[in-house]
């Protein structure tokens, strides 16, 4: 056996048997397994209700948000390809494959390979929407088995894409620039397009929008069109456009392996800076520790230096606000508020609902899951200075706390505003949902506590996974229960006040859990 | 023998190394030395193929980028880096097929047992100590048997009794024959048996001496590195003035 093969296969196979040493993990794959199965069989259950009436969605639809899906991600690689491009590599491939006496075009296979398994694995929460995918359109298993493969396929490709643009790029302003005029310039057709069809379908967005991702120019746009292309000639059954669009594809792919393999020189030194990078964001990850120095560098040049104030405890606060003038032009605000603004802005400006706006808040509160380790306080734990500096403990924690709450109340309230505006809500009302959001994020900060406090520093990851989402869910139920039942017996007149239960619900679990494990600096030790 | 031939490198405006020339004969042990971000690593990476340059670049005669040269060079990394899911043993393994070695295993075993990873071979990479994972890399590394060895700050990380056992493997590589460079800060750890030393500073070569260079005076390598780049250092501060 080669070594890239006994690399693949070896690899392979101690992945599967290290499942011996963590049962638990088995038991969680198992769990998947069958959740996936579940899915299925309630999907298929859910089409018989479809079928005895309701009408399905317009397919074209689902072609919009697999093209938009496509856009975003090929434009993020483009824009990572421009700063550290994107690998297909690990260090450790570094150290040991590129030194040895193996062809750059096998190892690049070989990479390519893994990169698409790894793609195949992290591409299974799709699977999770085949209900609403179900549901919504009228698809067979075996198109939603196209449209997962499709997605895996787009994921890969703009690997590639950011990989290629890093290597045409990479030392050349110039070049830059042009890429960066190029993406400017299809955007602006793209937005052309949309509006010519928006005009010829009698001003109606949707028909407009329709009418784009049916015409045959839009298909033609790499990965954006070609996936909506495969996609519904797929659906369609037609074998002439499935056969185009693989073979664009196909081409677009190995024109791309092609500038990576060009002339004398390896395309190495390309992937070491990205190879590196990346190391260092999952070595990062891996320890709880946040990315952002690593994400985005510091423009000291640009703004005030020092500390504007704090003494003794206070000085947390401080500190956390000059790194956050260090990472964004107007402190608190960042790339977050602006995403979660605008998607908040769409969301409420296609879904017509009574409670749209509450599902906003949901959504905002179900990211806060996966930034709560990321947070001001969790970080801060990690490091010694919050257990060294004098002071009462619950000061220390309440400072350490407080910028992630300050940047919560002025998230909530741009994006509530915005999607308030755009929905025609009251502004009342988006200002008790700011409020509610702050609450949330207040009582995120006390999660942490009571996790640190019940865990300590070295806490087995999956155990504290598994009491996390119980601690979590008991912390929210209240709040949660009141302002469902709130939200149903208030006239619509004071539909505002239903997310006050909730509201207060956090602010009192936060002071309770505040007081209650305030000692945590003295008692605690130092993370890990 | 390693040989560098006005060796240039470049990351957009920054001149990571300049024009820098040396060789490093067959049976000698080179140190590169030099403040931090003097261009050390990215010189040993240029040698290990791992980057572009200007210049050229000699291992045995041959061009340090094509599989010949590829084979009869070893490199050890700064950082080292295993795969996760490989045992101790089965790097050993990947390396053996990737260098197309026959009759590695006693060779393996032999360095498992000089780097007491012996009790260590079923180990996944994921599971070692970063002491541990340095000493795989350097197995790893010596396993090909090369005759030109690239260490990039090797000691950091090592127990004492991994820093003897690679010194004294470094001294007898260089007994039958390679040619060593080795980056490092740790001076302590090579100045008893250094032969060339280039001090790097701001990507330039500040000072080339042989150990015969400064035999009999008072110098030793740490000195002639203070004495080096303080100079220059006081240099530059008075022509600021």
């Amino acid at each position: 056996m080669k070594a890239l093969t006994y690399l693949l296969i070896t690899s392979l196979k101690n992945r599967l048997l290290s499942l011996r040493k963590k049962p638990a993990l088995l038991i969680l794959y198992i769990i998947i397994g069958a959740y996936v199965a579940f899915l299925f069989v309630i999907s298929s259950k859910t089409n018989l209700e479809m079928e005895a009436g309701n009408a399905y969605a317009d397919i074209r639809i689902l072609y919009i948000i697999l093209s938009a899906l496509a856009g975003l991600f090929v434009y993020t690689s483009i824009i990572g390809g421009l700063s550290k491009g994107s690998t297909l590599f690990n260090m450790a491939d570094v150290g040991l494959l590129f030194v040895a006496p193996i062809s750059p075009i096998k190892i690049l296979i070989y990479g390519l390979i893994k990169h698409m398994g790894n793609t195949l694995v992290a591409s299974i929460f799709i699977i999770f929407q085949i209900p609403n995918v179900k549901r919504g359109f009228d698809i067979s298993y075996q198109e939603i088995v196209f449209l997962f493969l499709i997605y895996t396929l787009v994921l890969f490709y703009s690997q590639l894409v950011s990989m290629t643009t890093y290597i045409l790029t990479n030392l050349s302003n110039k070049r830059k620039n042009i890429v960066k005029s190029m993406i400017v310039v299809l955007g602006l057709l793209i937005g052309l397009l949309v509006f010519f069809n928006y005009i010829s379908a009698g001003r109606n967005l949707s028909s407009g929008l329709y009418q784009t991702v049916d015409s045959l120019v839009y298909k033609l746009i790499p990965v954006v069109g070609w996936s909506v292309m495969l996609f519904s000639s797929l659906v369609e059954g037609n074998l002439l456009w499935i056969c185009i669009s693989l073979l664009l594809f196909l081409l677009g792919g190995l024109g791309m392996i092609l500038i990576f393999t060009r002339g004398k020189d390896d395309y190495y030194e390309d992937v070491l800076v990205s190879t590196e990078y990346n190391y260092q964001i999952v070595q990062k990850a891996k320890e709880g520790k946040s990315t952002i120095t690593i994400n985005k560098k510091a423009k000291v040049k640009d703004i005030r230096l020092g500390f504007q104030g704090g003494n003794g405890p206070s000085v947390l606060f401080y500190r956390d606000l000059l790194e956050r003038r260090r990472t964004s032009k107007i402190p608190y605000i960042n790339g977050y508020t602006i995403a979660a603004t605008l998607a908040a802005g769409a969301f409420v400006h296609f879904i017509k609902e009574r409670f749209v706006l509450y599902s906003v808040l949901g959504f905002l509160i179900y990211f806060q899951i996966f930034m709560v380790n990321l947070g001001q306080l969790a970080q801060e734990l990690k490091k010694p200075y919050i257990y060294l500096m004098p002071g009462r403990s619950i000061t220390k924690l309440v400072y350490a706390s407080l910028g992630n709450i300050v940047k919560a109340a002025l998230d909530g309230l741009i994006i509530f505003m915005v999607a308030g505006i755009v929905s025609g809500r009251s502004l009342v009302l988006c200002l008790f949902l700011a409020l509610a959001y702050t609450s949330s994020v207040a009582l995120f900060s006390s999660f942490t506590i009571l996790m640190q406090r019940i865990f300590g520093a070295r806490p087995n990851r999956l155990v504290q996974g598994i009491v996390g989402i119980i601690i979590f869910i008991v912390l929210f139920s209240p709040g949660i229960v009141l302002s469902i039942l709130a939200g149903s017996f208030l006239p619509s007149s004071l539909e505002f006040l239903a997310s006050l239960p909730f509201t207060l619900s956090c602010i009192g679990v936060t002071v309770l859990v505040f007081l209650a494990c305030g000692n945590l600096i003295d008692k605690a030790e130092i993370g890990a | 023998m390693i040989e560098l031939i006005n060796v240039t490198k470049k990351y957009g405006k920054l001149l990571a190394n300049d024009n820098i020339s040396f060789r490093v004969e067959s049976g000698e042990i080179s140190i590169l030395a030099g403040p931090n971000g003097a261009g050390k690593s990215t010189l040993i990476k240029s040698i290990a193929g791992l980057l572009r340059f200007q210049g050229k670049i000699l291992i045995n005669g041959m061009e340090n980028k094509t599989n010949a040269a590829k084979k009869s060079l070893g490199y050890i990394p700064e950082t080292p880096v295993l795969y996760e899911m490989l045992t101790a043993w089965e790097h050993m393994e990947f390396v053996a097929r990737a260098y197309s070695l026959v009759d590695w295993k006693d060779y393996a075993e032999y360095l498992f047992e000089r780097f007491e990873l012996a009790d260590k071979k079923k180990k996944l990479g994921s599971e070692l100590s970063k002491g541990m994972q340095q000493k795989v890399s350097i197995c790893c590394g010596l396993l090909p048997r090369p005759n030109i060895l690239l260490f990039d700050e090797p000691f950091v990380g090592l127990d004492p009794h991994a820093i003897k056992e690679l010194k004294n493997t470094i001294v007898e590589q260089r007994n039958q024959g390679a040619s060593v460079i080795i980056s490092t800060h740790m001076l302590d750890s090579v100045t008893d048996y250094w032969d060339t030393t280039n001090i790097l500073v701001k990507g330039k070569i500040a000072a080339s001496r042989t150990r015969e260079d400064i035999a009999g005076s008072n110098e030793d390598l740490e000195k002639l590195f203070f004495e080096i780049t303080e100079g220059i250092k006081a240099s530059e501060n008075g022509e600021e003035r």
